[in-house]
């Protein structure tokens, strides 16, 4: 029973951070039509800068602020790099590849291969059927729910959300009544970036940190991102805490490989048979 | 593509005996280990040349060829271990891989675009974690040797050699058959094919099966020649390795995956002679480069030379 509990909270937990950074694929990918395979590469430099922040400025905190604003950074940069490609779809996920091998392979050169660790930033607990849970983990699904609740305003509330939909159902006519297109793929792929980075820093101090960890996390972002439904932040959030809570309870009854695969088998399953389960998400998907 | 057209059968042939000249007597010239590195570099264009007619020729951009690459392999040691001859092996290399092609293909045809990355990448992950997690089966991460007896470099390199010829030889009478003609058309125009009648499925689903089998072949070669299997050949860097090879030699040709495959090859030795690990990072920036200023390829900017060359202004 505590170990169904324990599950059941770790997988709120990390559902809505993945839900963080696949509101970052979405934004970028749903909203705009551009699939960032870096994204996980993103989310990857974003946790080792608050490792950087922790080991050479002191202060795990200042990296909640720098690692959104220096990985946003990033993300405009690719935004430029890929803008005579960017309306093919098959070129842009060979080029955003090519900077996730670049920026993974980046990292090991300027830090490393061996696994870094942060250490939790206050280590209180609270007791859960018998064993300590952390406040921090609380915390970060905190913040998740927070910036995915303030994401959903800007997208879905404001004139800035409106036109970045209005970009991407029709780049032409948007563009024809004066909507500067190309300046709100950037803007889209500074957000992105500043989300990736966001979660990468949340998350540092839960997990040991390589250079590998961005591209498996990009494949399970992107099918929630996909199963959800794309521009969809709520389902994804959905999709994503099923997914993390599947994950975290196959992982505890079974072992965690042999949970990974039944996780990412079942996922396959519905994106292959239908992929349209949560409603129109295909008919979207189709368009892009 | 144009090259292709403008290339009559007299000049390929002369080319092709030309080349198969130089590679004949290489060996003489060469080094142990760089006999070993030209071998390998053989290999991994076979390889390259598999994802090339599903991606190159076929339009599908298939991050799953490391599926096929490592049950290529593993077929190879389970033949060997069997019993089975060396030809008899890689045939039936080609024949399960291909049969896991076309399971594979046949259950993601239908899925398109980015998806259809997405969807290959889980693939490989899949079968690299299950290569994994089943060590009975595979020796998992440790691996396992190959049962075989070292033939000699030589014999090895001219094994690749004709192997990779065939391969080749196999690749061009398929890409100007009507099924290559079939194919581009897909690849092209997807939607015009379909009003014209073609089963887009079928096609896809045969390419895919053939991209299947050439790819075990090719983990078959490489098994063999290097005498050892592990879960590592299913993970899905080896499915990036193929990608970034052809794309840096030239989808869309027959010679552009061998191109790159032997570029990256040598390109990776020199690299890691001088600093550790920076191959990845060369290899990145090469790739980004490759699809925003020269999508076509070293092939294709080989093509363009010497095109000028001639001062041929058509094609």
């Amino acid at each position: 029973m505590s170990k169904l509990a324990f599950g059941l909270l770790n997988g709120v937990v990390w559902g809505t951070v993945l839900a963080l950074l696949s509101s970052g694929l979405n934004v970028v990918f749903g909203l705009m039509g551009t699939v960032n395979v870096a994204h996980g590469s993103l989310y990857m430099f974003g946790a080792y800068l608050a490792w950087i922040c922790f080991s050479f400025l002191d202060s795990f905190w200042l990296s909640l602020i720098v690692s959104p604003l220096a990985v946003g950074l990033v993300g405009v940069s690719i935004g430029f790099l890929l803008k005579p490609v960017r309306k093919d779809p098959i070129l842009t996920v060979l080029g955003t590849f090519g900077i996730t091998i670049l920026l993974q392979g980046s990292t090991l050169v300027l830090w490393g291969g061996t696994p870094r660790r942060v250490p939790l930033p206050f280590d209180s607990t609270f007791s859960l059927f018998g064993t300590g849970y952390s406040f921090y983990r609380i915390f970060v699904a905190l913040v998740s729910g927070l910036v995915l609740y303030c994401l959903w305003f800007l997208v879905e509330r404001t004139k800035f959300g409106l036109r970045l939909r209005a970009s991407r159902e029709d780049p032409e006519l948007s563009s024809a009544i004066g909507i500067p297109v190309f300046n709100l793929f950037l803007l889209g792929f500074a957000l992105g970036g500043a989300l990736a980075g966001l979660s990468g820093a949340l998350i540092a101090p839960l997990v040991s940190l390589t250079p590998e960890m961005g591209l498996r996390i990009f494949a399970i972002v992107f099918l929630i991102v996909i199963i959800g439904g794309l521009g969809k932040i709520w389902r994804s959030v959905v999709v994503a805490i099923y997914f993390a809570v599947f994950r975290g309870l196959a992982s505890i009854f079974l072992d965690s490989t042999k949970g990974l695969i039944l996780t990412f088998s079942l996922a396959l399953l519905v994106v292959l048979v239908n992929p349209s389960i949560l409603g129109r998400s295909s008919a979207n998907a189709n368009g892009s | 593509m144009q090259m292709e057209a403008s290339w009559n059968l007299g000049k390929l042939l002369t080319v092709f005996v030309v080349v198969l000249t130089v590679f004949g007597v290489l060996p003489l010239f060469l080094g142990r280990f760089q006999v070993v590195l030209v071998t390998e570099a053989l290999i991994l264009g076979v390889y390259a040349l598999s994802f090339d007619l599903i991606f190159g020729y076929a339009g599908m951009l298939s991050f799953g060829q490391s599926i096929f690459f490592g049950v290529g392999a593993y077929t190879i040691l389970y033949s060997f271990k069997g019993g089975l001859g060396l030809a008899v092996s890689l045939l039936l290399a080609v024949f399960v891989a291909g049969f896991f092609g076309l399971l594979v293909g046949g259950a993601i045809v239908r899925i398109k675009g980015a998806k259809f990355f997405l969807v290959t990448l889980v693939g490989s992950i899949l079968f690299y974690l299950l290569a994994l997690d089943n060590r009975w089966l595979t020796g998992g991460s440790d691996g396992m040797v190959v049962p075989t007896v070292f033939p000699g470099l030589a014999e090895n390199y001219y094994l690749v050699l004709g192997v990779s010829v065939t391969a080749i030889l196999f690749a061009l009478i398929l890409v100007r058959s009507p099924l290559g003609l079939v194919l581009k058309m897909i690849r092209d125009n997807e939607r015009r094919a379909g009003l014209l009648g073609y089963s887009l499925k079928k096609y896809k689903v045969i390419t895919f099966t053939i991209g299947g089998g050439i790819a075990g072949l090719a983990g078959g070669l490489y098994a063999y020649t290097s005498g050892f299997v592990s879960a590592g050949f299913f993970h899905w860097t080896r499915s990036a390795d193929a990608v970034v090879w052809t794309i840096l030699g030239g989808a869309g040709t027959v010679v552009g995956p061998f191109l790159g495959a032997a570029l990256l090859t040598v390109v990776s030795d020199i690299l890691s002679a001088v600093v550790g690990n920076i191959y990845p990072v060369v290899v990145g920036a090469l790739l980004v480069l490759a699809v925003v200023v020269f999508p076509r390829g070293v092939f294709g900017l080989l093509e363009g030379t010497i095109r000028n060359w001639k001062g041929d202004s058509g094609g």
